[in-house]
């Protein structure tokens, strides 16, 4: 458990982005909040006058699930930014130690390459997530405090409420999304680590070259694109059923109040828990743990020469 | 006792190439062994197979253990320096503390900053930042601190300026080796380490050429300048290796007592160097004679 520990601490001496890029987008957003214009600023949901009338009355609940959606909103360029980073580093991963050759030293050390590729799937897939987390938990409170502050004394305020018991579920709702979209995105992390471990040089191009080429010669073969559509499911699926309600989003001016119901419904379908129950979540875990068996394998002879 | 390393049948082929050809050796507790050869000789290859770094076919024990079987627990036993500076540029000289001593048992933290404190090198810099002798100086501290069996060095001083290379060596004699330890070195500069060997092991096209104690050289190898007029009757005994300077020849001569050559001129011991230079060039000799 200490080696597993030291091991992840090597990945973020190593990896520095992982955990200064969320630090730098929370900063982005607290500055958002407190600098910006009011129109535009604090919640990113726009609440002005062309989409919304402030006479209008607001009720108590409609009041509370603004608050979610506002928070939830508020951390989302947090986790975007972890996203790309992590795909940088899945990248980077097993083919950067070979680059510097420090893997000498690092196979020097009585540590397996089973803990060591572990170590950096525990980090991609599980402890960057949680760190992500918590930072966004922390920016959307001083967020949300902040802004309102600015807006006490507008117009605004009134639609503005903290909300103890939305704010835990939107957290519990933002962790458990989040780590289902690590199960959904498994075999994605496990395949970056495999072709990393095995590339000896353009890492990204080896990671996405076979995709692109598998589905442009079924198109020119086949004339199908079953391949498209698999990668687009796996890729984009997660978002599609994070999104599945959000087709039927009314908009525009004059349905406002519409608006404003839509946008208290969305709470109750942001969760992605429901995913855990289709069996082709599970059988990318499956390929995943292949994947990555293939990754330690092949780190295991693999070196500079 | 027991030897570190039992080597039984050794072969590993790069396509054509021959790296390991049928080695077989065994190294004692408590040796310094130098591993000598010439480029692609099948050195490197050879420490790499000891560390299970890279598979072959044949037996080998390191520390009671199959190198290929499970490289993380034979590395609690074994230490090695591969080349100077692998330490990767980003790590910071605490963080280098920091995971050794969280991933290995036998690491003691206070030996390797009490061997820093003698150094230049700032706890808080990183590799990028030490200069190439540091960088050794660094993995040095991290190694001394760990209590292995055997110690495996690739070219630890390449391309470090004297006197690192003479500090290296010093501290290894003095506060690393001990009755109990064995190390293996390969290097170039065989002159600087021939005085600390107590075994040497010549490798050529993949084949062990020569497996022996460094006390055991006097007996067996001789070395005698000879003059034009004896040229005849030394070439009768059949010498290893000569070498024309000044229009005399020094001939190195390898089975033959100190009684069958003291006729011919005054007899010396080579030197490792000289032997490795004898025997390396030996085919082309063997030819001529």
């Amino acid at each position: 458990m200490k080696q597993f520990v030291t091991l992840i601490r090597r990945e973020f001496w190593e990896h520095r982005g992982l955990w200064m890029a969320p630090l730098i987008a929370a900063g982005f957003l607290i500055a958002a909040v407190a600098l910006s214009g009011l129109s535009s600023g604090g919640f990113r949901i726009s609440i002005d006058d062309q989409h919304f009338n402030f006479a209008q009355a607001i009720t108590q609940d409609q009041k509370a699930k603004l608050f979610g959606v506002g928070i939830a909103a508020l951390g989302l360029p947090i986790l975007i930014t972890m996203v790309v980073v992590v795909f940088f580093y899945l990248a980077d991963a097993m083919y950067g130690e070979r680059k510097d050759r420090s893997i000498l030293f690092w196979k020097s050390m009585p540590v397996s390459d089973a803990a060591t590729v572990w170590s950096k799937v525990a980090t991609a897939l599980a402890v960057v997530p949680v760190y992500a987390w918590l930072v966004g938990m922390l920016t959307v409170t001083l967020g949300f405090l902040i802004g309102s502050i600015r807006v006490s004394g507008t117009p605004i305020e009134k639609f503005v409420a903290w909300d103890t018991g939305i704010w835990f579920q939107v957290q519990a709702i933002a962790l458990a999304n989040m780590l289902v979209a690590s199960l959904w995105y498994a075999p994605v992390a496990g395949y970056m680590l495999a072709v990393s471990a095995w590339a000896r040089r353009s890492v990204l191009m080896w990671i996405t070259l076979p995709p692109v080429l598998l589905v442009w010669l079924e198109e020119i073969i086949f004339k199908t694109k079953y391949i498209a559509a698999f990668i687009g499911y796996r890729l984009a699926g997660f978002f599609e059923y994070l999104g599945r309600e959000s087709a039927q989003a009314p908009g525009g001016p004059d349905r406002a109040h519409e608006d404003m119901q839509w946008l208290s419904e969305r709470l109750d379908g942001i969760s992605a828990i429901d995913l855990l129950g289709r069996i082709e979540l599970w059988a990318g875990v499956l390929v995943a743990i292949g994947l990555i068996f293939i990754a330690i394998r092949m780190r295991r002879y693999r070196d500079d020469t | 006792m027991s030897p570190i390393i039992a080597a039984r049948g050794l072969v590993k082929n790069y396509g054509e190439t021959h790296a390991l050809d049928n080695v077989s050796f065994e190294v004692e507790p408590g040796r310094i062994v130098g591993l000598i050869g010439p480029n692609g000789a099948g050195k490197t290859t050879a420490l790499k197979a000891i560390l299970g770094l890279t598979p072959f076919k044949g037996d080998m024990q390191v520390a009671g253990r199959d190198p290929r079987v499970a490289r993380d627990e034979l590395m609690r036993d074994v230490c090695f320096i591969a080349d100077v500076a692998v330490l990767p540029k980003w790590l910071r000289v605490t963080q280098a503390l920091d995971y050794v001593e969280g991933v290995h048992p036998k690491f003691q933290r206070a030996r390797a900053e009490e061997f820093l404190r003698k150094t230049d090198i700032k706890m808080k810099s990183r590799v990028r930042e030490l200069s190439k002798g540091m960088v050794t100086q660094l993995h040095l501290a991290l190694i001394l601190a760990i209590d292995a069996k055997l110690l495996v060095l690739d070219e630890p001083t390449l391309g470090l300026d004297l006197l690192y290379r003479r500090a290296f060596y010093d501290t290894l004699l003095n506060d690393y080796f001990t009755a109990e330890r064995t190390i293996i070195i390969t290097t170039h500069q065989v002159e600087e380490i021939e005085n600390l060997l107590t075994d040497v092991m010549f490798i050529n096209h993949g084949k062990i050429v020569l497996n022996s104690a460094v006390d055991a050289l006097p007996e067996r190898f001789h070395q005698v300048v000879v003059g034009p007029d004896k040229l005849a009757a030394a070439r009768v005994l059949n010498p290893i290796h000569e070498r024309e300077v000044f229009g005399r020849h020094g001939m190195t001569f390898d089975g033959r007592t100190a009684a069958e050559l003291e006729s011919l001129g005054e007899l010396r011991t080579p030197s490792i160097a000289d032997l490795f230079v004898a025997m390396m060039s030996k085919p082309a000799q063997g030819a001529a004679s």
